[in-house]
């Protein structure tokens, strides 16, 4: 059975009915897939300094000492990650991208050539797939086709699929049928 | 001609972004008669007040250093500060610096399509963006390109289309160059500049630690 982490960017409670739905998903037994939901307005998360530490200082562990501590080992069990995220300003928002930030633990200083281009090495054998999934009903496709491109790139410096950008999903059935396809 | 200088990097002055707004903004003042104001976008608190002084400006260039691909949560958090006041900037012109250790402009060329987007959304003028990449540090070549990049921008209040280009030529190493560039990331010397932090701070060996990784 397949993990999938949703990490829920939404920054207020503005879409109650979407998180209820995702609520009862989680808990029904009859889905194909395993899904945790971490809601992340309500967790201490501090933005990444470039500090580099968890580089050069203690390689994969962060400097600060917050809620990501615990989301880090979600990230590296699941199968598929899910930015859950309404168009902000044409991109996800603040908090999702925060949260996008600190992932770099996750991924090695060292430099190798990878699919021609220069990335980082991972530090991780497992990755898991990333995706977005925006709450917004009908998004203009130039979002939609920024968002993708850009998370695009940051499953190639992940080194892992990218599954792609999912939306307008209201019901428990598109959403549980979205997230079956991961 | 009013400028408002973002430095949108978490290490505010510490960083090479800063270095880089250093000579963008020595370029601009080599003509007389332009107001240059300078901040910090890591101050996230101030925000709401910078977008007043963002507002009063006639150029605003955000500044940053590429983040997961993107720009740096703190610039996305001043980027929402703007929503309120969509509307408002029809008489501004915005223009970008993206700075990347990548020596390649492929890294940056999705957040550059954003920015393009950003400014029609803030119903903004989009003046350019100057993609910086390969830097490490800014070396006396590099602060002489962005110095004269400056210095057209205060005659045309955009940058300069040709000036940019030039500035990081390369958008992806050539397919003849590949198999070579993959041999000399096999060799320590293109590593040198972590392990030598990483020996510094007695990390070394333990520089391919997994920590988060599942114990069963």
């Amino acid at each position: 059975m397949s993990r999938i982490l949703i990490l829920n960017a939404i920054p207020d409670d503005t879409r109650p009915e979407l998180e209820t739905q995702l609520d009862k998903l989680t808990s029904d037994p009859k889905q194909h897939f395993e899904c945790k939901v971490i809601r992340l307005r309500d967790l201490d998360i501090r933005y990444c300094t470039g500090c580099w530490d968890c580089w050069v200082k203690t390689p994969g562990l962060c400097a600060h000492k917050d809620a990501m501590t615990e989301i880090y080992p979600e990230v590296i069990a699941a199968d598929s990650v899910v930015f859950l995220s309404p168009i902000s300003m044409g991109f996800v928002t603040a908090l999702c991208k925060k949260v996008c930030d600190r992932l770099i633990p996750l991924v090695h200083p060292y430099f190798e050539i990878y699919k021609g281009e220069m990335h980082h090495k991972s530090r991780y054998e497992k990755r898991p797939a990333l995706a977005v999934w925006l709450t917004d009903e009908s998004p203009e496709s130039v979002d939609l086709d920024n968002i993708h491109r850009l998370f695009e790139r940051l499953s190639v410096n992940m080194k892992t699929d990218f599954s792609g950008v999912i939306y307008a999903k209201t019901t428990m059935e598109d959403i549980a049928n979205a997230l079956s396809a991961l | 001609m009013r400028y408002l200088l973002c430095n949108g990097s978490p290490k505010g002055n510490n960083g090479n972004t800063s270095m880089i707004l250093d000579a963008l903004a020595e370029g601009i003042s080599s003509v007389s008669d332009q107001h240059i104001i300078r901040a910090n976008l890591n101050r996230v608190q101030e925000h709401e007040s910078l977008v007043l002084t963002l507002l009063d400006s006639e150029v605003i260039i955000i500044a940053f250093p590429l983040y997961t691909d993107a720009m740096p949560g703190i610039t996305m958090a001043f980027i929402e500060a703007l929503r309120p006041h969509i509307g408002q900037f029809d008489k501004h012109t915005f223009c970008f610096v993206v700075q990347s250790g990548f020596p390649e402009r492929i890294h940056c060329e999705p957040v550059e399509k954003y920015l393009i987007r950003l400014a029609g959304i803030l119903g903004a003028k989009y003046g350019g963006t100057l993609i910086l990449g390969g830097g490490m540090m800014m070396n006396p070549k590099r602060f002489q390109i962005v110095n004269h990049i400056g210095a057209r921008l205060s005659d045309t209040q955009v940058f300069d289309e040709t000036c940019i280009k030039n500035a990081t030529p390369l958008i992806r190493f050539p397919v003849v160059s590949r198999g070579l560039m993959t041999l000399a990331t096999k060799l320590p010397v293109t590593q040198s500049y972590w392990d030598s932090q990483l020996k510094a701070n007695g990390a070394y060996e333990r520089r391919f630690d997994c920590p988060y990784e599942p114990k069963d």
